[in-house]
């Protein structure tokens, strides 16, 4: 994705277009003002263009840092298949912290997780509405 | 009694036979349909105003990165989830302000879709 630099400028450019100021970029990291709801602050993204895989390691593949609040996964189809939760994304998240998948999300607290489920029924109609109509 | 596919743990083998049988559901799995609703979390999400919006996530910027969530990947339907789950994670307090202030937010994705870190209040 952020091999090509055009996927970098559409990332900058949806970022200006909401904060309607200028937003700086120095090779991967783009640095700009940002009302998170106490005032202006700097935020910071790192664009990095690597696969990520709890299988492959090594050289070319992108190692999850500690200390993650958040985890959000989207379409994230790659080459080791369709990522979800998995073990290491557990461990790298702080207590407090969810890892966030498509209408799925897990929340860390202390040893324990809490599983939150979103589902429309616009959207999964048919896998749900089967099981929702199994008359007990 | 209610009959569910034979083998409904491995592939459906589609010849039509023998394809079902009965079982009794153990007594803690039997659950009415809105409790299932209720754990599954199935539901619509409310509409909201443009001022819950901005009570819920504390500011027009966040507001703007919110409404500017879009999918190119999945069915235009999933904008309208992923919006709602954006308001549900602020209105339930999910995940505490804090922990993304001082932590990094990593999405993994095949987008571009930085609307949601923001909308979701990761600075870092």
């Amino acid at each position: 994705m952020f091999t090509d630099e055009k996927n970098e400028d559409e990332v900058a450019g949806k970022i200006r277009r909401i904060i309607s100021e200028e937003v700086k970029k120095e090779e991967k990291v783009l640095t700009f003002g940002f009302d998170f709801g106490s005032g202006r602050e700097s935020a910071t993204v790192e664009l990095v263009d690597k696969n990520y895989s709890d299988k492959n390691k090594g050289e070319g593949w992108y190692e999850l840092p500690d200390k993650i609040g958040m985890v959000v996964l989207y379409a994230s189809q790659g080459p080791g298949g369709t990522l979800v939760a998995n073990e290491e994304m557990k461990s790298a998240i702080v207590d407090g912290g969810m890892i966030w998948e498509e209408t799925t999300a897990i929340i860390k607290k202390g040893n324990n997780e809490e599983i939150v489920v979103w589902v429309n029924n616009n959207s999964n109609r048919g896998y749900f509405d089967d099981f929702i109509n199994v008359d007990f | 009694m209610e009959k569910y596919p034979k083998n409904f743990n491995s592939p459906y083998d589609g010849n039509g036979e023998d394809d079902e049988y009965e079982f009794v559901i153990p007594s803690q799995f039997k659950m009415g349909k809105e409790e299932i609703k209720r754990k599954l979390g199935f539901r619509d999400f409310p509409k909201r105003t443009i001022e819950e919006k901005r009570g819920l996530l504390g500011s027009e910027e966040r507001v703007r990165a919110l409404d500017a969530i879009t999918t190119t990947t999945l069915p235009a339907s999933k904008k309208e989830i992923k919006k709602g789950v954006v308001l549900e994670v602020a209105e339930q307090n999910l995940i505490s302000p804090e922990v993304l202030r001082n932590n990094l937010l990593v999405y993994i994705g095949s987008g571009t879709d930085i609307e949601y870190a923001l909308a979701l209040g990761g600075e870092k």
